[in-house]
């Protein structure tokens, strides 16, 4: 392209930094209404920039997209939705966030003209749908947004080059303790139901004085009726093994409920403090020490004697994940990190064509 | 509890035993009661009162109480408890058996559903029952939190449907309204060792709430020799207990006491 050309179009694209009227872009994966954190969390990025003013689009790449509105809700249901293989017009001036499990998608849009960034929120996502020897920087990636350090210094021990930027994720304020005491309800979020039968049947056999105990299987509730399971609850059984972050844990504190959970392969960041696992919850590595930690939880619920620092601690790690500590991430890692580098990179191409007319005449 | 509450304890003799097991009673009702607000009143023959008074005393339970004195027949502790229960001035009352106790944070937790819903007017404690060596039994109470009883929505309620399939909830140490009680009618003295069970029935009916709190409060003991379940359910027949039953499902409808009598085998 000529000087001249370059610097009359990407006058133009600076003047979208103007108006916020450059589009930032999230690509998205239809996960046919079944409820999840990850998906979560940006959606909820993506509904703050645009609460911030911008000019956010979702796409996606499905033939018949069903979307979140069922269990996530209207306001983000409502964002624009565009299907990537219909005519989409993207310029430099626009940011295009891709999740680390579309790795295809980071190659496919390898030639887009917009600045290209991961988003981490599961490493195991990551090297499922990375093909064998491919990097993040052969596909021009060279920035990515995670959700903790954790997880920031994952990347960095096999992608040393990318930089990293982290924003939190909050746990919504839909989670929160009620003033109703709770019932003797034990909810088991797991993935599997082999972990669920694993625990569940045992229990009762060894222990048959709780032979009324109740344990209740939910998943794949919208997210206003899974926060109600959870607020009625006094116990959540929290099984993920493969979570690098662990939202169902945290929503479970934010209402109020001990939880009982796995220790994750990747422990995540406020599950630890001081090095040791954090009192905000009951852990346990092997599943047949679940069995007998539940018995001994129910016996301490019963007679009131379940340990007051569990809610302590619980609180405490809340206080880390807060919709207002999220958006201040976001102001700081998308405003005036992101977009900002974004607009003087274009200043800077600007400028050097400038330079190099200036040099031609 | 923000709500005051009337401790009633029915008496109707004193030996030894019964001296050793009131002042545990009593101690856990000292670990209870607010001692600005709530009673206690002992219920009995005036002789045993008199003895039973002393025992109050030493204990040091700073709990307003007063003893009501009932020596006209009907020392079963179903009159006993109405006689109380027509006297009380609070709220709500609770009934504790002499040789019983309560877990110390029980009014408080049954404080908690009454200051955010208040509208049961029966809680019933899930119980421990202990023998006479002081070790558990069995728990009592605990069918009503299971999901086969109740539905999860209803999970610690009881109603009519669950009560005609399962009889056997124990009272003991519940938390009642006062007015709620009376209004029903109160205990039927002649439905005997089926008096409570026919009064929950009765309850159920008039579309007052019974919930089972979900914490132990109440250590109930059974199988003490010469205690009146003991005594009552050594007179009774397979067939009588089971006309019992059967009379409190038809005589819940009625408010009053209309004093059935079995007319034995036949």
């Amino acid at each position: 392209m000529e000087n001249k050309e370059i610097i009359e179009k990407v006058t133009v694209e600076l003047e979208k930094y103007k108006d916020k009227s450059f589009k930032v872009f999230f690509y998205t994966l239809d996960t046919q209404g079944m409820p999840s954190g990850s998906l979560t969390y940006m959606y909820e990025t993506a509904y703050q920039l645009k609460e911030l003013g911008y000019n956010v689009q979702m796409l996606h790449s499905e033939k018949d997209f069903i979307g979140v509105r069922e269990w996530l809700g209207d306001k983000y249901a409502d964002i624009p939705h565009y299907n990537i293989e219909k005519n989409i017009s993207i310029s430099p001036a626009d940011v295009l966030i891709i999740p680390e499990i579309f790795s295809s998608v980071m190659y496919q849009t390898m030639k887009l003209p917009c600045k290209r960034i991961a988003l981490l929120q599961n490493f195991e996502y990551l090297t499922e749908m990375t093909q064998p020897g491919a990097t993040w920087m052969d596909y021009g990636i060279n920035e990515c947004i995670t959700t903790s350090n954790v997880l920031a210094d994952r990347i960095k021990e096999v992608f040393p080059s990318v930089k990293t930027h982290i924003v939190r994720p909050s746990i919504s304020n839909i989670f929160h303790k009620t003033e109703t005491p709770k019932k003797l309800i034990i909810n088991i979020i797991s993935r599997h139901k082999t972990d669920v039968n694993s625990i569940v049947k045992p229990f009762f056999w060894k222990y048959p004085m709780y032979k009324w105990v109740c344990f209740r299987d939910y998943s794949g509730l919208p997210k206003e009726d899974f926060a109600d399971t959870l607020k009625e609850a006094a116990f959540t059984l929290w099984i993920d093994e493969k979570t690098d972050f662990g939202y169902t844990a945290l929503e479970a504190m934010a209402c109020g409920d001990i939880v009982i959970g796995k220790v994750p392969e990747t422990v995540p960041e406020w599950m630890k403090k001081d090095g040791d696992l954090r009192d905000c919850g009951v852990w346990y590595y092997n599943t047949t020490d679940a069995v007998d930690l539940i018995a001994n939880l129910v016996d301490a619920y019963i007679h009131n004697g379940i340990p007051e620092i569990l809610q302590k601690e619980a609180d405490e790690v809340l206080k880390n994940y807060t919709s207002e500590l999220q958006i201040e991430d976001i102001k700081r890692v998308y405003v005036d990190g992101i977009f900002a580098d974004r607009e003087k990179e274009l200043i800077e191409t600007v400028s050097i064509a400038k330079n190099n007319e200036d040099k031609k005449g | 509890m923000k709500e005051n509450i009337t401790f009633i304890v029915p008496l109707n003799e004193f030996n030894e035993a019964v001296e050793k097991y009131l002042e545990r009673a009593i101690t856990s009702i000292k670990e209870n009661c607010n001692t600005k607000k709530d009673t206690v009143i002992m219920v009995g023959p005036t002789d045993v009162l008199k003895k039973a008074q002393v025992v109050y005393q030493n204990s040091k339970c700073k709990c307003p109480w007063y003893l009501l004195e009932n020596n006209d027949g009907g020392t079963d502790p179903y009159t006993q408890i109405n006689l109380a229960v027509y006297k009380t001035l609070t709220p709500y009352f609770t009934v504790i058996e002499y040789d019983d106790e309560y877990y110390s944070y029980w009014i408080d937790e049954v404080g908690k559903y009454i200051n955010t819903e208040s509208s049961a007017s029966v809680y019933l404690p899930l119980t421990e029952l202990i023998n006479t060596d002081d070790k558990i039994v069995s728990f009592a109470n605990e069918i009503a939190l299971s999901s086969s009883f109740a539905n999860e929505q209803n999970l610690g309620l009881i109603d009519i449907d669950s009560l005609e399939s399962y009889m056997d909830f124990s009272v003991s140490g519940a938390v009642i309204k006062t007015e709620d009680f009376i209004s029903a009618g109160g205990l039927k003295p002649s439905m005997g060792i089926a008096a409570w069970y026919e009064f929950l029935l009765r309850m159920c009916h008039n579309a007052h709430v019974v919930r089972v709190v979900p914490k132990v409060g109440y250590r109930h003991t059974v199988l003490r020799e010469g205690s009146y379940s003991d005594v009552k359910g050594k007179e009774l027949t397979a067939k009588h207990m089971e006309w019992l039953i059967k009379t409190a499902q038809q005589e819940y409808f009625f408010k009053e006491d209309r004093n059935k009598v079995y007319e034995g085998e036949e």
